[in-house]
């Protein structure tokens, strides 16, 4: 279909002879074609613009929104290692424990990764299950974040993971 | 003085038994050399085993024997619950308060384990301090990784020793933890028998030391006690065979042992500390167990507040050793108000009838003694002469302030600031108008003690430019060679790492390690900028002591 303001299509002669006739060959760069996207530029840009402007604010917003998230997450981490540690700490002649935290911003969830140090045999769950649990309830009542929930241990290799999840709406039910 | 031997709870009375059944074996040795003596020794110390269970009890004797909390625990026990055992001493408060105010030296032994230990170890602390009794708690803090204990356990055990730390109260804390080495497996009560060895042994030698105060000064056990932190006992024996003096390398490994406790907590450095030695040697002997212990002290820290008071216990029986009780290191506190006067009280019971029993000689013993008396003791003149000694002993009355014009030497200023007297540290926080005389050969050897070096930084500007200008106007350093060849170095040049490896030199002669020793103290308390008010004179070349001028020595005549 035709539209307003594009060139019209050159017209080929074509044989009736029953013989083909060697047909010119069209230009790669119809004069034409150019001047149609460069006069569709005047709304295509701005329209770039404004999408890209809001992609980035999204994108930003949702870096920001991600970043706070795995700082709350982080935060919460760093401090339950450092409560946990605190009395194994007591006259240690070298750090008692190996930790790692890992994060799952989108669904709110914080793993924290504890391993005994060198020499040592405390955290596992093999023979200090009930230890564990009562450590972890011990932390988790020393940090008094309500909106943080932990779930049931496991052991991963030599790790035992504390399964955490962060749910900002039971910091508002607990908030009087 | 008079010492209580104070047990709490099972794991307490276990290492109690330990530690009275070492006593018991000295006794037996004393006795054979001079029965009076180990008379006396025996009257000075009592043992009591506290517990909430009567059952754990019943292989102590009767008279030592003290159940609290009839009531509260029905005499089975705490129920592995500190808050009730803490319930059961207040019910049986009187008894033991009556029991602590016998004595002067209250040293209380609990573990961190179940029930009583935990729950009364410090509150009984509490009530000897509130008596001003001289009070070293030993407390036990148990392995939950090893399965000793829960973690919960072993979490209360923290909170004790905290208690302890926020009440002031030096604390012994062993740490069960220590006592397992994965690559020498041993059982059980071979790891305890281990650690409480140490302990008893210790504490025996502290006893020789504590029980006759003639050999310590009790103001200065005051300040060794002061403060909150804690403290770590050792023990080495060193029992060379009779006539013989212990060899430097017995003496090394005395001084080693004696340093290095594993199983007491203590990360801090040494602060003021209380050497005893215990043995019939030379003072040559005593002079390289102290220099060792300080080299020892000294390396920890470049500024150390190693501060120690030394002591001999006298006629103790074999095997002799050295013991050290190291006090860490946590500020500067005023001495601890001490009544030495329940020795007076006992005395004077004495006379009538006696309620302090002391460690019995058992029959069963090798050597046959008189059986256990521990009720009615008659008065004998040595007691009563030995209890009359130490009733006249300094009472510490830190509030009264003395006149300046006392301290009639820098000397005994220096002492006073060191026992924190009020009037002396009014004194040292001023003194522009002091005329207190200072003797250069006098502030020379006060330079050289460690103990002088907690002193210096509460002496006013005023005082530390008067001692400077003292120690530089009036004492000529030699400019001494140290070193041989290109290693050869002056000690107007030599840098400050030099001047502390080179002062731990043993191959020093002694007058240039006491120079060195001054210049080097100078640098560490004034700055190195201090030593260039000294005026270095070159030294004398030192007589030739080689090897090879010895050999030709016979041919100079």
């Amino acid at each position: 279909m035709l539209k307003p303001g594009h060139a019209q299509p050159e017209l080929l002669p074509v044989s009736t002879s029953g013989f083909g006739v060697p047909q010119p060959a069209v230009p790669y760069r119809a004069t034409g074609i150019g001047a149609i996207e460069r006069s569709g530029l005047w709304w295509i840009v701005p329209l770039f613009v404004a999408a890209s402007g809001a992609g980035f604010a999204w994108g930003w917003k949702w870096i920001d929104a991600r970043r706070a998230r795995v700082d709350v997450l982080r935060t919460f981490g760093e401090k339950f290692i450092r409560e946990f540690e605190k009395p194994l700490r007591r006259n240690a002649t070298s750090p008692p424990t190996k930790s790692r935290v890992r994060f799952a911003p989108r669904r709110l969830r914080v793993d924290i990764l504890i391993a005994p140090a060198a020499g040592r045999t405390y955290p596992n769950l093999v023979d200090h299950k009930r230890n564990m649990e009562y450590d972890v309830e011990r932390v988790m009542r020393l940090l008094r974040n309500a909106s943080f929930v932990n779930g049931p241990l496991y052991a991963q290799g030599s790790w035992v993971v504390v399964p955490c999840r962060f749910q900002p709406d039971r910091q508002q039910e607990g908030a009087s | 003085m008079n010492i209580l031997l104070l047990s709490s709870g099972g794991g307490g009375g276990n290492i109690l038994r330990s530690l009275k059944a070492l006593f018991r074996r000295d006794l037996v040795v004393t006795q054979k050399a001079d029965p009076k003596y180990a008379e006396r020794l025996r009257r000075a110390l009592t043992t009591r085993f506290i517990d909430t269970n009567e059952f754990s009890l019943a292989d102590v004797p009767k008279e030592e024997r003290l159940v609290i909390g009839s009531l509260t625990t029905k005499r089975i026990g705490s129920m592995h619950n500190p808050e009730l055992a803490r319930k059961a001493l207040d019910e049986s408060r009187k008894e033991v308060e009556s029991l602590l105010s016998r004595h002067s030296v209250v040293i209380v032994v609990g573990t961190g384990g179940k029930g009583t230990g935990a729950g009364t170890i410090f509150p009984i602390a509490q009530m000897a301090r509130q008596q001003k009794k001289l009070v070293i708690p030993i407390f036990v803090r148990p392995s939950f990784e090893r399965h000793e204990v829960e973690k919960r356990r072993f979490d209360h055990a923290l909170k004790v020793a905290e208690q302890f730390d926020a009440a002031g109260i030096r604390l012994m804390e062993i740490l069960n933890d220590r006592g397992y080495i994965d690559a020498h497996p041993e059982p059980q009560p071979v790891v305890w028998e281990r650690m409480n060895l140490p302990i008893a042994r210790g504490l025996r030698g502290l006893i020789y030391v504590l029980w006759d105060l003639s050999q310590v000064d009790p103001s200065d056990l005051s300040i060794l006690f002061a403060g909150h932190g804690r403290l770590r006992i050792g023990f080495s024996e060193l029992d060379p065979p009779a006539g013989h003096e212990p060899g430097d390398e017995q003496i090394q490994a005395a001084v080693r042992g004696c340093w290095e406790n594993p199983f007491c907590a203590f990360d801090g450095p040494v602060g003021t500390s209380l050497v005893c030695i215990q043995g019939d040697w030379s003072n040559v002997v005593d002079g390289k167990i102290k220099g060792q212990i300080a080299a020892l002290a000294l390396r920890q820290a470049a500024e150390s507040p190693y501060n120690p008071l030394y002591a001999r216990a006298v006629r103790a029986p074999r095997p002799w050793g050295v013991t050290t009780l190291f006090a860490e290191h946590t500020g500067n506190y005023p001495p601890l108000e001490i009544d030495w006067s329940a020795e007076k009280k006992v005395a004077l019971r004495l006379n009538g009838t006696s309620d302090t029993d002391g460690v019995p000689v058992e029959e069963e013993d090798e050597v046959a003694v008189s059986p256990s008396s521990n009720v009615e003791v008659a008065p004998t003149a040595e007691v009563i002469s030995v209890a009359g000694a130490v009733a006249e002993a300094p009472v510490v009355v830190p509030n009264e302030p003395e006149a300046p014009a006392s301290f009639s030497t820098f000397w005994d200023f220096a002492r006073a600031v060191n026992r924190s007297d009020p009037a002396a540290l009014a004194l040292a926080a001023d003194g522009a108008e002091s005329e207190i005389p200072m003797d250069v050969r006098e502030v020379r050897k006060l330079l050289s003690t460690f103990w002088f070096r907690s002193v210096f930084p509460r002496l006013s500007k005023h005082w530390q430019n008067r001692i400077l200008d003292v120690v530089t106007q009036h004492a000529t350093i030699p400019d001494h060679t140290i070193g041989k060849g290109r290693n050869a170095v002056h000690f107007s040049d030599m840098t400050t790492e030099q001047r502390q490896q080179m002062v731990s030199d043993p191959t020093l002669a002694d007058e240039v390690r006491a120079d060195l020793q001054l210049v080097t103290t100078v640098a560490m308390l004034w700055g190195d900028e201090a030593l260039k008010r000294f005026q270095f004179v070159p030294a004398t070349p030192a007589p030739d002591n080689s090897r090879l001028a010895a050999l030709l020595q016979p041919f100079r005549h």
